[in-house]
Parts: structure tokens; sequence; C-alpha cells
């Protein structure tokens, strides 16, 4: 795992100053929220957000199979390892998530505010997905009825439901805001907002990666602007596309007590004429911060490095620098002050495959990158659960950019007899001493009377020489034999008592002729004969 | 591929030019634009709460589209309708096609639209059979999306296909919606 570790002792002195304040039950603060009160002065270092300017930034080259196709895994993984890297919390992902609510009990109440308003890029149903999957494992076991999502528009379009996420979490469509005596004061008016996020004492911001026809002050739709419709966008009483209203929601007490993560959700993303319309990149990246500058500045960066790829001028979204800058002092816009984790998955595993052949299981896998990978070590287990047992290691390529092809033969002719299935999967270790574990794959053994087999050889056509791959699946006399086209015997290879399983034999072409060649096996009184080409 | 198509277009567009005639219910609004389902042979009405909405003032095309809406409410938007299609491209299955028309009252203001520079296609490509003299196709990592200006309506019309074949689908949709705005 490459990326820039911290102690947690080092990592929690980057915090701010307002954590303490932050960390007060919301229940404390007035149910109305006041006049707008900047953060802090900037000129004292201090910003709204706990741990301003850190981002971790996590890229996983394999997350995005296809237009409305993620990898679960892949994503699961991208989430578990940001946010031990962002909070510094290593012993698992979710005491590393329980570590950003302060005060958490099992009776407290957690929101998740997704973007949903383009249900070809909406925040994945996946990213929400594992994060429920940890939060629902915090403190021992955290009730997934104490977690409830609100979005204005319709789950089921971008495949949200309960049983897609495994646990009893509420959905809650917001689409009225009335005056329920709890405001936020933005752009001059006390404003309801979200009755769920009202009842919530923490807040999980979970924004996409998409540009916005808004005014060049307001022309991203991230972590700010992902609060409309936390607050009422529409009506004639509404703040759409008013970026003075979103910097007063992110600079309110009832944001500053309750929105402890924001999660940047870049798997898809559109660069231009957003939010509306189908993907138009896949970074295949996932943010976490607990600044909402921080995160939105990175944001404006890798879409304006996709404008940019693309011929076309960078968004300036200047409410990002208007945020950062005082008299709102919410977190840190300048790249140049931020702390970034930058955590590339080591090795992007496309494909892992297992099958019987012969007699031999062969395990084949692809790569379509690799950063600093030791290797592979191949496990096996007679169950698939516990029991693993290491057969055998592959080495890696290192750091590639180019797609690696891997095979491992495992001889199962003693397991054969017992039928049933075998397991195997891969312990990927890359040079930092990180692992990665496969998914796990498995083989059928079948009962049925195996015969022996003389496969094509490999090279072909060969110059040098090549192998003969050749089974059996018992002990058996075997002659092998080289015959050119006119039937003189050039070389004999074998011929000896073999005993079962696979055998290679070489074929050295010495100064022969280029021309076609028969190689004969013969065995169990059965003849078998396969075609070479020898090319010079 | 392409010439067969156009013909089957041509005769299925003088079908189209019978929409006032008794056999055939009268274009009375915005929504009537919109094919039929089946209409475009392999190309059904998709259902569901997400699959169609119409907006008839800036607030409800706010709650549709969001951010999108201010490219219409800036250029003298009336009214908008939106459908989802499912069909084929090339074998493949499950393809949606998704139409928007906008009634931006002027032709005018229909061509700011198409012309705005928050609605610009990279690398646009032409159509083979243009619905008109303003449009554009551009393909995206996944999809196809094609945008035509015809009398007062700005049409987007975009289909989840990278496929090549994927801009004939489009073509057929757009120069159906032409032919019935004409």
């Amino acid at each position: 795992m490459s990326g820039t570790h911290q102690s947690r002792r080092s990592f929690l002195r980057t915090g701010s100053l307002l954590t303490g304040l932050s960390m007060l039950p919301a229940q404390l603060h007035s149910m109305s929220e006041a006049r707008m009160s900047p953060g802090p002065a900037s000129s004292q270092g201090t910003y709204a957000y706990p741990n301003p300017g850190r981002v971790a930034i996590v890229h996983h080259p394999g997350a995005v199979l296809g237009f409305n196709n993620v990898d679960i895994n892949a994503v699961q993984y991208m989430f578990d390892q940001g946010i031990m890297n962002l909070t510094g919390v290593f012993s698992s992902p979710a005491a590393a998530l329980a570590s950003l609510f302060p005060g958490l009990t099992t009776n407290s109440k957690i929101a998740l505010k997704p973007n949903l308003i383009n249900s070809s890029v909406p925040t994945r149903k996946e990213v929400v997905k594992v994060v429920i999957n940890r939060l629902v494992e915090m403190l021992g076991g955290f009730p997934a009825t104490n977690i409830t999502l609100y979005e204005r528009h319709n789950f089921a379009g971008c495949g949200y439901s309960t049983s897609y996420f495994g646990h009893n979490v509420k959905l809650v469509v917001d689409t009225s805001f009335p005056n329920l005596g709890y405001t936020i004061h933005c752009d001059g008016k006390d404003r309801p907002y979200s009755r769920t996020l009202h009842e919530a004492d923490y807040l999980i911001n979970m924004p996409v990666l998409k540009d916005h026809s808004c005014s060049t002050a307001l022309n991203l739709t991230l972590a700010f602007k992902n609060h409309m419709g936390t607050v009422n966008p529409g009506g004639s009483n509404g703040i759409h596309c008013n970026k003075n209203a979103i910097l007063d929601i992110m600079a309110s007490n009832v944001m500053r007590n309750k929105q402890r993560l924001v999660i940047l959700d870049a798997l898809y993303a559109i660069y231009n004429g957003g939010p509306g319309g189908n993907p138009q990149a896949t970074p295949m990246k996932m943010l976490l911060s607990q600044d909402p500058v921080a995160i939105d500045a990175q944001g404006r960066i890798m879409i304006n490095n996709l404008r940019s790829t693309n011929g076309l001028g960078p968004k300036n979204a200047t409410y990002i620098d208007q945020a950062a800058a005082s008299p709102y002092s919410l977190g840190i816009a300048d790249p140049a002050l931020m702390t970034v984790v930058n955590l590339a998955l080591p090795v992007n595993l496309a494909a892992f495959t297992a099958s019987l052949d012969h007699g031999v299981i062969v395990l084949r896998w692809r790569t379509e990158g690799e950063s600093n990978n030791s290797g592979f070590t191949v496990q096996r287990s007679m169950n698939g659960m516990l029991d693993w047992t290491d057969i055998g290691f592959v080495h890696g390529a290192g750091t590639t950019h180019e797609a690696r092809e891997y095979s491992f033969v495992d001889d199962a002719s003693a397991q054969l007899a017992r039928g049933g299935s075998l397991y195997y999967r891969l312990r990927q270790l890359d040079s930092g001493g990180g692992i990665r574990y496969s998914p796990t794959v498995e083989v059928a053994l079948q009962h049925r009377e195996l015969e022996w087999n003389l496969e094509q050889n490999y090279p072909n056509p060969f110059a040098a020489g090549t192998d003969l791959p050749l089974h059996l699946p018992r002990a058996a006399r075997l002659r092998l034999e080289v015959f050119d086209m006119s039937g003189a015997r050039v070389v004999t290879l074998c011929d000896a008592e073999i005993n079962a399983g696979m055998h290679y034999f070489h074929f050295d072409s010495g100064d022969l002729a280029s021309g076609s060649y028969v190689a004969r096996a013969t065995a169990e009184g059965v003849v078998r004969d396969i075609h070479m080409l020898l090319l010079r | 591929m392409r010439l067969p198509s156009l013909l089957i277009l041509i005769i299925f567009i003088t079908g189209c030019d019978k929409a006032s005639t008794p056999d055939s219910p009268d274009i009375v609004t915005i929504s009537d634009l919109l094919p039929r389902a089946n209409e475009i042979s392999g190309w059904d009405r998709m259902s569901g709460n997400d699959a169609a909405w119409l907006a008839t003032n800036a607030s409800e095309l706010l709650y549709h589209i969001n951010g999108g809406a201010e490219l219409y409410t800036n250029h003298g938007f009336i009214e908008a309708t939106m459908q989802l299609y499912s069909g084929i491209v090339n074998t493949q299955s499950g393809i949606e096609c998704e139409v928007q028309i906008y009634d931006q009252g002027t032709e005018s203001f229909a061509r700011a639209v198409y012309d705005d520079p928050n609605n610009v296609f990279v690398n646009p490509i032409t159509p083979s059979n243009p619905p008109s003299a303003k449009s554009q196709i551009r393909k995206d990592i996944f999809s196809h999306s094609m945008k035509f200006v015809a009398s007062r309506y700005y049409v987007l019309i975009s289909i989840t296909s990278a496929d090549d074949k994927a801009r004939d689908v489009l073509e057929m949709f757009a120069l159906n919606i032409a032919g019935r705005i004409q």
C-alpha cells in the first residue's frame, strides 16, 4: 500500500482547535440557528471543521466494470482503506469510522445525505452500502434503524432499498420542508431544513463528482451543493444556485455540529454539461475528508483536469475559495496546505479463475496494473472458510501499468478420489507489507474414470525448443517419441514407468530443419499424437 | 447500414405526417411529440416513477433536473417532458434511450440553449441524417447523446450505449420527433 501514513498522534496534531466545540452534543444547541456567525478568524489558523485540509483519495482501477456496474468488493476495500488512513485508526474500519463521532452511543442517530438527482450518475448505491456495512459494526453492533438516508428524490430509481443494503436502515424522501421550529439562517432568511437531519446527531455528506451549470461562482456540485435538499432549494423561497446560501449552510452550527464526514463518490464523473447526463469519465476514486472545503477543492482539481484533457476551460467554483477565506474560514482550499493521502491500491486483479483440467487444477489470473506488488501466495482450502494452506508463491511484476497474466498449476490427483470441492484464493503482498486477499474461487471435483492425455506443445510454432504437457491419472509406463514427416524417429523423450500427475517433457530442436513434426505418446495400450511446427 | 435505416425512416416519417388524421391522435401537448411505445420498432416506453415526467413551470423543472434547469430557464423556458425507452442496440438488450423535449417559446431561445457555453458537446459528431441544421452527437464513455433544435423546441436524446450503432437509434428518434414538430 502506497501513501503517506501518519501516526494517530501526529495526525491529531493537525486537527482543528475548534474540535472541542464541534464535539458538543447537537442537543445543546439552539433549535433555531443563530444569525450566520462566521467561523473564527483564519488568522488564528483555525477552521470550522475538524482536521482541516486532510483528505484521503483512494483509487482502485477495478472499481468500475461498466455502465451502472460497480465492483462492490473493490468499493468496500476503497472505503476501508480510506477511512483508516483518514483517521489514523487502523484497528478496523468500523473503529476508524466510530472515531469520527464523538460521544457516539447505540442510541445515537446518523443521517446520510446522498445525491440522487441524476439517476445515471448518483451517489452509487454500492458506496452507501459499504459505509452502512461499517456503521452497523461500530460499538460492536450499531442499530441499523438509527441510520437514515434522506434525499428529495426517488431512492428506487437509483437502486436504493433496505433489501439491497441488507440492513434495516430508513430511507426518507424529504420533499417538503415545513417550518417546524428549526431553521438554518442562510442568505438573509431563516429557512427550514430536513427533519431527518434535525433529528440526527451526526451527518455523513455523500456527494458525487459532477460539474454544474450554475454561475461561475457555483459551477460544481460537490459537498457544499449537496445540501440543496438539506434546505429546500425550490419554490419561491428556494436557494437554487444561491452561492451565499450554500456558504451559510456549511457555516451554520447545525452543520458544524453534525457533519462529521464527507465522502465524495468519484467512481464516475460528469465534467461538462452536468449535473444531468450520463457518465463522461470513470476516475474510480473515492475521496474522504472531514473538511468540506478541502474535499471540494480536490474535486475541483479532478474536474478541471478532466476538462483540460478534453479541451475545455476550467470551472472556477469560487465558492470554495470564499469558504476558505475570512469570515467563513470553513476549511482549507489551497492544495499546498493540505495533507493528502493518496492510496493507489497495489494490484488491480481483473480476473481470477480456476478449472479442473485433466486431473490438475489450473489457476489463472490477470492484473490490469500493479504497484509495488511483491507477488501472490496461492492458498487452498477444503471448505473455503478455514484452514487455508499455502501451496505456492508467484512473483509479481512490481510496478507496471500493463496487463499481466499469471497461472499456477495445482496437482489435485490426491484430492480427486474424495470428490466435493476445493477452494482457492490469492494472498497478494505488496513491498510495503500490505496484504490483500482475492475473492475465493471453487473447483468442483468429479468422480470419473480419467484417461491420460498428451496436450498440445507450448510454444507452437517453436524454434529452439518446446514443452509437451502430459497428464497421467495413475502411474503407467510411457513411451514418448518425436517423428519427422517422413516417419523417421527424431528422438525418444521418455520410455519409462512414470508416476501419476502432470509432466512436462522438453523437446530441444537442436539442428533440425524447419517443418512439421509429430509427437507420439503410448501408454496403457493407447496411442496419442500431436502435431508440432518448427520454424527457424 | 444507415441507408436502409434512412429509407425506413422516410416511410416512417411519412406516416408521422398523418398525425392529424382521424386514425392518429393530434399533437395537442408537448408530450404528444414523444414517440409512442414501439412506434420505433423495438423501443418500448419504460414505466415507473422515474421513467417519465412533465414540467410546466420552472419549479417543476427544477425538481426533475435540478442543476440542469437554469440552462433552460435562462432562455425562455415554457415547458418540457421526458420519456425513457428500452430497446436493443447491436444485439445488446436493456439499452435505455431518454428523450427530453423543451419548449423554449421561440426558435431563438431554443438556439440559445443549443449554443449555451454550459451545453458544449466535446468532440461533436455530425449526424448522418440530421433532423435539423442545428444538430450534434457526442460520444461518451458508456453512452451517446444528441441535441438538436426544431422550431421552438430544443431536444436532447441520450442512449446508454457507446456502440456506434447507437447513433442510428438516436437519429431515428430525432427524425421521428422532428417530423412531428414540423
